[in-house]
């Protein structure tokens, strides 16, 4: 029988990448430490500072609210309404598991409705414009990206706090490394520093897999939605997240070196840009006042000023 | 004389006796992929299951 290493009892949780097994309680205690060590770490906020934490009603945004606040630390929910039923109710069913978390533990939650916002709802949007032909993931990964940035500027947070883990991010790092994509490989970290325009982005789970976010949210008794988007079905990034764990399965830890060491080397500056090439230029939108690549109106903007494609 | 597993929509059987990994390599399930729950309680790689026992296996990949 597997044993608890703090305490000698029946392990539930073993990490072979940490060659560390623990029973619930010791699991339920560790799981925060190790998040307060990684919000210190990499100087993510302080206790003084207001938290807006990106909710799903998935296992990882729910576990990382829950932390957080156990942490003691000012962190207030927002749930982005994007719209998606396919015959599930998937955007119901994900507001009310955010909704019972947080009237459970007292806790605020701003709620955004897409479509009574913008007058569509995602997949309606998606079809509307020329990013979303087939799929609306582009679409909805631009509308919540920009939505969450502006609703955390608008009510005056510090920091937007997101619950992607390491398998998130070692298949995000997976994708760029085959295509090594430079810009995207330099912006990749555990914090985004604010810049005009543009509130700091953190994820405190960054070093968690995500079999612990879940065991954490499992053993918590966290009442979050099994079920997957309906549209993510097969995602380029389940895909990766699946040949990394083919080969974490063969070597233990595999996916924590490869995330760690790229952090490490990001850090030493492989990649930054060559002397004398071009850094990344941010304008300000005109029209919404958040930064985009190029002078003009950005995405977000053109997708709500674009005609429909025929 | 069987083990069930449950993951999602779909139901395994297999012969009790063997630990719950090797019961995962059977189905071809990558342990890193699920958790295994049997009435309500997290269960390990080393747990011998028995006849009659009931795994629910949750899927922890999500993405998109």
């Amino acid at each position: 029988m597997m044993k608890c290493r703090k305490c000698g009892e029946k392990a539930a949780v073993n990490m072979r990448q940490h060659k560390l097994a623990l029973c619930k309680e010791h699991f339920l205690e560790w799981m925060p430490e190790q998040t307060e060590r990684f919000i210190k770490k990499y100087h993510m906020f302080t206790p003084e500072e207001r938290i807006l934490v990106a909710v799903s009603g998935g296992k990882d945004s729910l576990s990382l609210w829950d932390i957080l606040v156990r942490l003691g630390y000012q962190a207030d929910g927002l749930y982005i309404s994007l719209g998606i039923d396919e015959g599930l109710g998937y955007s119901q069913q994900s507001q009310a598991s955010c909704e019972t978390f947080a009237a459970r533990h007292d806790l605020k939650l701003h709620v955004v409705d897409i479509a009574r916002e913008y007058g569509y709802p995602i997949p309606v949007l998606a079809e509307k414009s020329r990013r979303g032909q087939g799929k609306p993931c582009a679409v909805c990964g631009l509308v919540k990206r920009h939505e969450m940035n502006r609703i955390a500027r608008d009510l005056g947070y510090d920091v937007l706090a997101t619950g992607h883990n390491l398998d998130d991010e070692a298949a995000v790092l997976f994708g760029n490394t085959l295509s090594w994509i430079g810009d995207y490989l330099r912006r990749q970290g555990p914090v985004l520093p604010a810049s005009p325009g543009l509130v700091r982005k953190v994820k405190p789970l960054c070093r968690f897999y995500e079999r612990e976010t879940a065991a954490y949210a499992l053993l918590r008794g966290i009442d979050y939605i099994y079920e997957e988007c309906p549209f993510a079905q097969g995602a380029t990034s389940l895909y990766y997240k699946e040949i990394l764990n083919r080969m974490e399965n063969k070597r233990p830890g595999l996916k924590l070196i490869f995330y760690l060491n790229f952090l490490e080397a990001r850090q030493a500056g492989l990649f930054q840009p060559v002397s004398g090439a071009a850094e990344d230029e941010l304008h300000l939108c005109p029209g919404c006042g958040q930064p985009t690549s190029a002078p003009g109106l950005c995405s977000f903007c053109r997708l709500f000023g674009q005609k429909p494609v025929n | 004389m069987s083990v069930k597993f449950v993951l999602r929509d779909r139901e395994y059987e297999l012969r009790p006796g063997m630990t719950l990994l090797s019961c995962l390599q059977k189905l071809d399930i990558l342990p890193e992929a699920v958790l295994a729950t049997r009435d309500g309680e997290l269960i390990e790689e080393d747990e011998i299951l028995q006849d009659g026992q009931v795994i629910k296996l949750v899927s922890v990949i999500s993405g998109g």
